[in-house]
């Protein structure tokens, strides 16, 4: 009776995702934002049943995510002010918006998380995915730009240790998307753009 | 410079009970038969400095392979052991004391953007402040290149046991790149290849008798790492 429970009990996962947050080692752009993240993003929970006996899974990233841009953000702005609206008008009092208002706003969002499990990939190694949505809105919320980021992770490991690796390889989604978001942003058209309105020096180097 | 290192084993198991386990831990606690075949250039005569540390990093690329963390953790451990040891700093603590430049998809692919690197802010002062003088990539892994045999095993009310033989042969391949921090340059590579054969011979009991290349790998590389960057023979 005691190895059924074990063996039903297996086919469900859950998963909190928890890792390191670093610092980004990177210049801030001498500019104010105001971040603006919907509801659930720091809740986030991702529920999937796999096919062929992969189980129920229930993997919980809303925090970690949350946790993790709020620190790349505030590495990569000079000035950031969680807001919960775009705009700078009269009668946002209460609304998140402050009395200064910043030069522009970034709206961040998760479009999609996936993961592989090794039993349908066939390889060795759990893969995970996040899909990042960065939109740029100007002082007044007009949308600037619309940046779509896709991170990737994997880590090998199966059976016993499948919720570590699949943590592992979320955590590296995740940083995966942090970094490009870091260096590829602010070298897109319409950023660069917004940027040399606001008289910001924001010369492009190359990705390596 | 080239080492070869072999060596053979074999076990036969006596019978059952207390002596047959005995057999089987003592067998489990020997390895079979492993080739490894270390090879180094050079590219500069500099070795790490009082103080000095270096840092050992895995290659992963987003195909269907990579180094295994494990070989990094066992190249690790060896180094910072021994009579010889050397300061590493770990990959984790070096990933993010420069996030977001040594992700995957951001790391520098070869020493000559080394330069353009450590331009951005702040990338020097953390590494001088970390003094890491080395830094080695590491890229290869181990796969099964051959197996067969067969091996059947069955329980009853009077017992049970397992019949037969089966091997699988294993091929450990990786390439240490050695790139020096402090000249912005590269120093050279390090290559060990290991190859062996594991058996599983079921005789009542399985009895595994496992080559390990990856193992061997380590080892072989491990050696060489420590006398490319330390300068001192063993």
């Amino acid at each position: 009776m005691a190895l059924l429970c074990a063996l039903l009990s297996s086919c469900a996962h859950t998963l909190t995702v928890s890792g390191r947050i670093p610092t980004p080692l990177i210049e801030p752009l001498p500019v104010s934002i105001g971040f603006i993240r919907p509801v659930d993003f720091s809740t986030h929970i991702h529920r999937e049943k796999l096919p062929r006996g992969g189980g129920d899974w229930t993997i919980e990233l809303g925090a970690l995510q949350n946790a993790f841009f709020e620190t790349l953000f505030d590495a990569l702005f000079q000035g950031v002010q969680p807001m919960e609206i775009a705009g700078c008008g009269a009668g946002d009092e209460g609304r998140g918006v402050v009395a200064s208002c910043p030069d522009g706003f970034v709206r961040l969002s998760l479009l999609e998380y996936a993961f592989l499990p090794p039993e349908l990939s066939g390889l060795q190694f759990f893969s995970a995915s996040t899909k990042y949505q960065v939109e740029l809105l100007d002082a007044g919320g007009m949308v600037l730009d619309t940046w779509v980021v896709v991170g990737y992770g994997k880590n090998e490991g199966g059976g016993f240790q499948s919720t570590e690796a699949l943590n592992a390889a979320t955590v590296e989604a995740i940083r995966d998307a942090g970094a490009r978001v870091a260096l590829e942003w602010p070298k897109q058209g319409n950023v660069r753009t917004w940027l040399d309105l606001i008289g910001v020096k924001n010369d492009p180097k190359p990705i390596m | 410079m080239s080492i070869w290192k072999g060596a053979l084993t074999t076990v036969a198991p006596r019978g059952l009970g207390v002596r047959g386990l005995v057999a089987v831990i003592a067998v489990l606690q020997l390895g079979g038969c492993a080739t490894t075949r270390v090879e180094q250039s050079r590219q500069s005569n500099a070795v790490l400095g009082a103080g000095e540390a270096m840092v050992i990093l895995g290659r992963s690329t987003y195909n269907d392979r990579e180094t295994e963390e494990s070989f990094t953790d066992c190249l690790a451990d060896i180094l910072r052991q021994g009579s010889n040891p050397i300061r590493l700093v770990s990959e984790d603590q070096f990933k993010d004391d420069l996030y977001p430049w040594f992700e995957s998809r951001t790391a520098p692919t070869n020493a000559n953007e080394l330069g353009r690197l450590f331009a951005e802010a702040g990338v020097q002062a953390q590494i001088d402040q970390s003094s890491i003088r080395y830094l080695a990539w590491i890229e290869g892994d181990t796969v099964t290149i051959d197996k067969g045999g067969s091996m059947s095993c069955a329980v009853s009310t009077f017992g049970g046991g397992c019949f037969g033989m089966s091997f699988w042969e294993q091929d450990a391949s990786y390439e240490a790149s050695i790139w020096d921090l402090k000249n912005l340059s590269a120093s050279g590579q390090i290559s060990a290849d290991a190859n062996g054969t594991s058996y599983l011979a079921g005789l009542v009991v399985p009895i595994p008798i496992l080559a390990r290349p990856g193992n061997a790998a380590c080892k072989g590389l491990a050696a060489q790492l420590r006398v490319f960057v330390t300068g001192i023979e063993e």
